[in-house]
């Protein structure tokens, strides 16, 4: 028992929250500033192949149905966004619509990626930019 | 529970114990499935399960805590969740045990600290193994918010850790 008590500890503990917030920030930082680009196109990935690519200046509502559950996505005034889904969490329809290059809305449950891409490299991933 | 050291509980009395232990954590299991996640993003919980095996880090041997979490893990899985639920649970869990051990071992930080190890790893090994059943680096665009609310998170369990080791220590 010589150190789990005193204010040692506390102080180290602190340090290490002060560090993972510190990370969490410049990792949003370093995320979001490649989020200048309009992209051209929405690639859309189920179950881990390839299963649409829409312009980006043609309005949409795609209807998206698999043996895990049914999303509505749908591109409107060079937007993307999932309007509904079957899934537990509604976490891809309470995301925020996407449309710079990169921007990406996933729905786990389901396997969905929807992801925008520009003119050429609709196969780059999003780290890889 | 007074003067209990490590080591001297008869194996009946360690039985008991683990599963006195499973059973408090189940319960904790079970209330956060009862708790809506307010947060739009993927694996968001407060993680007050973690409460035991936190604790648990401080009074007992790894071994037995580890063996406390996985099958915690495997019987909520079951009655609360799905088997993809398991595989994501295992997967934060057993990250976050291992750095847990490791942050309490280092002997720099108190349970709050050790806790708030846990929360942040316990959300990075779910967020891999999202990028393994995606088979795509898309799911690390919330990385920065899963080490946020890891850390928040932990430093909530970690302060009711703190006591609870404070309180069991005289």
């Amino acid at each position: 028992m010589k150190t789990s008590d005193g204010n040692n500890t506390i102080k180290h503990d602190l340090i290490l929250l002060a560090m993972f917030i510190l990370i969490a920030a410049i990792l949003v930082f370093i995320i979001n500033r490649t989020d200048e680009i309009k992209g051209d196109y929405v690639f859309i990935t189920l179950d881990n192949s390839e299963y649409a690519r829409i312009p980006l200046n043609k309005d949409t509502v795609l209807s998206i149905d698999s043996d895990k559950g049914k999303n509505t996505v749908v591109v409107s005034d060079k937007e993307v966004y999932v309007e509904s889904a079957d899934c537990p969490d509604q976490i891809c329809v309470d995301h925020a619509h996407i449309m710079y290059e990169g921007e990406t809305i996933v729905c786990l449950p389901h396997r969905l990626i929807i992801k925008i891409v520009s003119e050429e490299g609709s196969e780059t991933d999003a780290i890889s930019q | 529970m007074q003067s209990r050291s490590k080591g001297m509980l008869s194996p009946a009395a360690k039985t008991a114990l683990s599963g006195l232990l499973v059973a408090i954590a189940l319960i904790f299991s079970y209330i956060e499935t009862l708790i809506p996640v307010i947060i739009p993003v993927p694996g968001a919980k407060i993680g007050l399960a973690n409460l035991v095996t936190l604790t648990g880090l401080f009074f007992l041997q790894p071994a037995q805590v580890f063996l406390i979490l996985i099958v915690r893990i495997i019987l909520s899985g079951f009655m609360f969740g799905s088997f993809s639920t398991i595989i994501y649970s295992l997967a934060g869990g057993i990250v976050s045990f291992c750095f847990m051990y490791l942050a309490k071992k280092t002997k720099l930080f108190s349970p709050l600290g050790v806790s708030i190890t846990g929360g942040v790893f316990h959300n990075l090994g779910q967020l891999g193994v999202a990028c393994l059943v995606l088979y795509s680096f898309a799911p690390l665009i919330y990385l920065p918010y899963l080490i946020f609310l890891g850390a928040v998170t932990g430093s909530f369990i970690g302060m009711i850790g703190k006591i609870i080791e404070k309180a069991n220590r005289r």
